[in-house]
């Protein structure tokens, strides 16, 4: 599963322009979370088509970067985060990028970006719901 | 509502040491975002006893920052967020973070930072749910 990045300059309108670009070609957003940080806008994204998406956006001016994610499925109870950030902490992975995707029914699902992502698959076997491709 | 930001330099187990306090304390996490600038990392919870996990944080000698943000409940389809954000946008209202807060039933519950709460709140209000 692929993340695509978007960094901008942070002005009013980006996401209105990016969620409009990506509507109007009828595509869905499963993942989002945005950040302003420094006169910067981040903005992490997950769609189904992911080379779509690059297009359009490319076309659109917008600078995509694209990196591999695991998305993970755990119970929404408290310790069920600590549980798995324990796992990746003593194998000495390191989380770039966290966010929730889909919280319902008694379970969160969320977009895992992190710096080993096979030995975190491996790692997470048990809660990783599609599973990363090379 | 409001979010617990934390702005921290950024290392192996961060996640595992905060997420562990807090699920020791018994604190349930509704959402997280973390993301990583270099080497900074950034996180905002949103939890549900705000105040506890805010003590037990500082206590643990982290700095908390708070973020304002707008539950907004929209429907789950493509362009569904389209139109909200151009009503900010008209309004020129920026917005600083957006995160996914629930998802279930075709609709999607997101949560926004922006600039100007109180005209966010006015073009928005058929949307906002806290």
């Amino acid at each position: 599963m692929k993340q695509l990045t978007i960094v901008t300059e942070d002005k009013v309108g980006v996401l209105a322009d990016i969620s409009y670009i990506l509507g109007k070609a009828k595509m869905s957003i499963m993942g989002v979370s945005a950040e302003a940080y420094d006169g910067k806008a981040i903005v992490n994204l997950v769609v189904k088509d992911d080379k779509k998406a690059q297009d359009l956006l490319a076309a659109n001016g917008y600078k995509v970067y694209e990196s591999d994610m695991i998305m993970v499925k755990v119970k929404d109870a408290p310790g069920a985060l600590s549980e798995i950030s324990t796992k990746l902490k003593e194998a000495n992975i390191s989380v770039q990028s966290l966010y929730l995707i889909m919280r319902c029914k008694g379970y969160s699902v969320g977009a895992l970006k992190v710096d080993k992502p096979k030995a975190a698959k491996k790692l997470l076997s048990d809660c990783s719901l599609l599973q990363y491709t090379d | 509502m409001k979010g617990i930001t934390l702005v921290l330099d950024d290392r192996v187990g961060l996640l595992a040491e905060i997420s562990s306090l807090l699920g020791n304390a018994g604190i349930n996490i509704d959402s997280v975002s973390v993301s990583s600038f270099g080497s900074k990392a950034i996180h905002t919870y949103l939890v549900d006893d705000e105040a506890s996990a805010r003590k037990l944080l500082s206590a643990n000698g982290y700095n908390t920052l708070t973020t304002d943000l707008l539950i907004l409940r929209l429907p789950d389809k493509p362009g569904g967020f389209a139109d909200a954000s151009a009503r900010l946008a008209e309004a020129k209202v920026n917005i600083n973070r957006l995160n996914i807060v629930a998802r279930e039933d075709g609709y999607i519950g997101l949560a926004i930072g922006v600039s100007n709460p109180e005209k966010a709140k006015k073009v928005l209000a058929e949307f906002i749910q806290s």
